[in-house]
């Protein structure tokens, strides 16, 4: 009834909105009719669940599959108990229904070996938040690091130049944020900071970067950053290509920083001098947590970049979701299928943006309580 | 005795702008002096140097027997010594009360939570706010935000206390509580410097009134004096524009 009532006032009220709205109708269908048809009747949509392996884990040996999902059964175990640790909130009843429901989804598209850690992740979430509350607070560090060690160690037994396909995504994605923000928020306290020589250094660093194109930083460390290391080591493109990541991405997150740090009034550097505290203490204890407080969003913006970005080490011949795409594209058995392959890995990569995206959001509420 | 802070032939520039002009002043343990003294006279900069927040071009400054020089160790002794009160509040937003008060004896004092948060309570107690300690600055009306900065001072146990226009920022309704929460530390003995347009405290509580103008002290005496009987003419013009 109220949607009677919303078209008659909003698209027919009056005859030339009527017929305005009619042939939009009409333009409408016109033109996505050949999409419909072609989603509905034309595409081999079996192409994405029969190559699913390869997309998520690219040339990963199948019997070691489980390791990939033993990380991230792990990192949702130890996301839940933090969670649960800290907020005190039970899973709530949406939580067990979706994991319900994903696990029914996907069941038909994994192999029968790996219903299992299918099930162990996805339950490993509200599991995680359920049990949370019960865990001293005191443990929460070192467990945190413990479940770390582990997260790192499990991929190692597979030669990295095997990793691959939506789980290289996230793993370049983690590590090249990990590596990039320490960096970055260095630069940014030397381009805030008094000493003449870091401040220098940094806004040369920082200019120089953001002066060239990311696909340049990843071609010349893929061929420069292993001339720094011994021969005999060795490197994996992958670390290489992901150093030049974050020293490229650092650049980016210190900007961000540096407009917090500028945005924190003088009186608080002055109120933590009064009562004492050192350049560094006040650094850490009142102006970044301020300063990284009110960049946030253009944090996680940057992340989401981050995210996006690993596509272009596809050029590189590393086995991200791209270039795994392509290859399957590429199989004679699956001729023709550039399009549905390609909607499925935008798919993926929205609904991974979109994530960090909601995440932020939540973020912002939870840390904006109380303060200003 | 000696002065807990001892002042002599104090310059300061800001770029070309002669700010603080030959200043002398020493400071006896447990006297509560007040400045007074025009906008843009200098006032806040003096004591500001105190605790080097501004450094000087010219003379010396001793406080505590700590001369203040280039030397980081030494600022970082005396600022531990003396406490300042801003005009505009200065707590940190992203942290409780409790939390702003015990930051700096936790990490510049070393002292364990415990006994931190316990003088914090005893200092929240002595300003009448001991029900706030668990809020956010924000959730505080402007009064309550002065006395909860005046307990974050006094938290590290400081010999000397700065106030810089601390009732400039509040509402009329809410100077009394601040000014009744100073006028109880000056009883208890501490040494006060204060920057205020408040000639009725400066009346009660001072030991000494200091008028400045133009980066210079005019003068300086008894309150009584200085508000009935003051020598200088632009001390009286001043005071007469002040008190109607």
């Amino acid at each position: 009834m109220k949607a009677i009532t919303w078209a008659k006032e909003n698209l027919f009220n009056g005859v030339f909105n009527s017929i305005l709205t009619l042939v939009t109708i009409f333009l409408l269908y016109v033109s996505f009719k050949g999409i419909f048809h072609w989603a509905l009747y034309e595409a081999k949509w079996s192409v994405v669940p029969d190559n699913m392996r390869l997309l998520m884990v690219g040339p990963f040996p199948p019997e070691q599959v489980w390791r990939v999902w033993a990380m991230l059964a792990l990192t949702l175990l130890v996301a839940g108990l933090l969670y649960g640790n800290v907020t005190r909130v039970r899973p709530p009843l949406w939580m067990w229904i979706g994991a319900l429901l994903i696990y029914a989804l996907i069941w038909p598209v994994v192999f029968p070996s790996t219903r299992f850690w299918l099930a162990l992740s996805l339950l490993a979430l509200p599991i995680g938040m359920l049990l949370g509350p019960y865990l001293p607070r005191k443990l929460l560090t070192p467990l945190s690091l413990v479940a770390l060690v582990v997260i790192m160690a499990l991929p190692t037994a597979v030669n990295p130049n095997q990793w691959g396909g939506f789980f290289l995504t996230v793993l370049i994605t983690v590590g090249v944020s990990l590596m990039a923000f320490p960096f970055g928020l260095l630069l940014a306290l030397g381009r805030t900071g008094k000493l003449p020589v870091f401040r220098t250094l940094s806004i040369l660093y920082i200019e120089l970067i953001r002066g060239v194109p990311l696909v340049t930083v990843l071609f010349l460390s893929w061929i420069m950053v292993p001339l720094f290391v011994p021969e005999q080591w060795r490197l994996p493109d992958l670390i290489s290509v992901s150093i030049g990541f974050s020293m490229f991405a650092a650049a980016y997150l210190a900007e961000y920083v540096r407009g917090g740090i500028q945005g924190v009034p003088k009186g608080q550097y002055e109120a933590a001098w009064a009562l004492g505290l050192s350049g560094s203490q006040s650094a850490r204890f009142i102006i970044l947590p301020q300063a990284i407080r009110s960049v946030i969003p253009a944090l996680i913006g940057q992340e989401i970049a981050i995210f996006k970005d690993t596509s272009l080490v596809y050029i590189l011949g590393l086995f991200d979701l791209l270039y795994m795409a392509l290859t399957v594209t590429k199989n004679p058995k699956y001729l023709g299928t550039d399009r549905e392959v390609l909607l499925f890995v935008m798919f993926v990569y929205f609904v991974g943006a979109a994530l960090m995206s909601y995440a932020s959001r939540r973020l912002e509420r939870a840390m904006g309580l109380g303060t200003r | 005795m000696e002065p807990i802070i001892r002042m002599e032939n104090v310059n300061k520039w800001f770029g070309a702008l002669h700010v603080l002009k030959d200043i002398d002043l020493n400071v006896q343990k447990g006297e509560v002096v007040v400045i007074i003294g025009p906008s843009g006279s200098g006032k806040s900069t003096l004591i500001r140097t105190i605790n080097r927040l501004e450094e000087i071009q010219k003379g010396r400054i001793v406080v505590d027997g700590i001369e203040l020089n280039r030397d980081v160790r030494n600022i970082d002794a005396v600022r531990k010594e003396v406490g300042m009160v801003f005009q505009s509040f200065n707590l940190f937003p992203h942290m409780t009360v409790l939390e702003n008060i015990t930051l700096a004896p936790r990490i510049v004092r070393k002292w364990p939570r415990e006994k931190a948060e316990q003088i914090a309570m005893e200092l929240l107690e002595r300003v009448d706010i001991a029900d706030q300690a668990e809020k956010y600055p924000a959730q505080l009306s402007g009064g309550q935000q002065q006395r909860v900065a005046i307990a974050r001072a006094l938290a590290m146990q400081p010999k000397i206390m700065l106030f810089d226009e601390p009732t400039s920022a509040l509402d009329p309704e809410m100077v009394g509580e601040v000014l009744d929460a100073m006028k109880e530390l000056a009883k208890s003995g501490m040494t006060m410097l204060v920057v205020t347009h408040e000639m009725g405290f400066a009346r009660e509580v001072a030991d000494r009134v200091i008028f400045m103008d133009m980066g210079e002290i005019i003068e300086e005496g008894k309150p009584d004096q200085v508000f009935s009987n003051p020598r200088h003419e632009r001390t009286q013009s001043f005071l007469a524009r002040i008190i109607h």
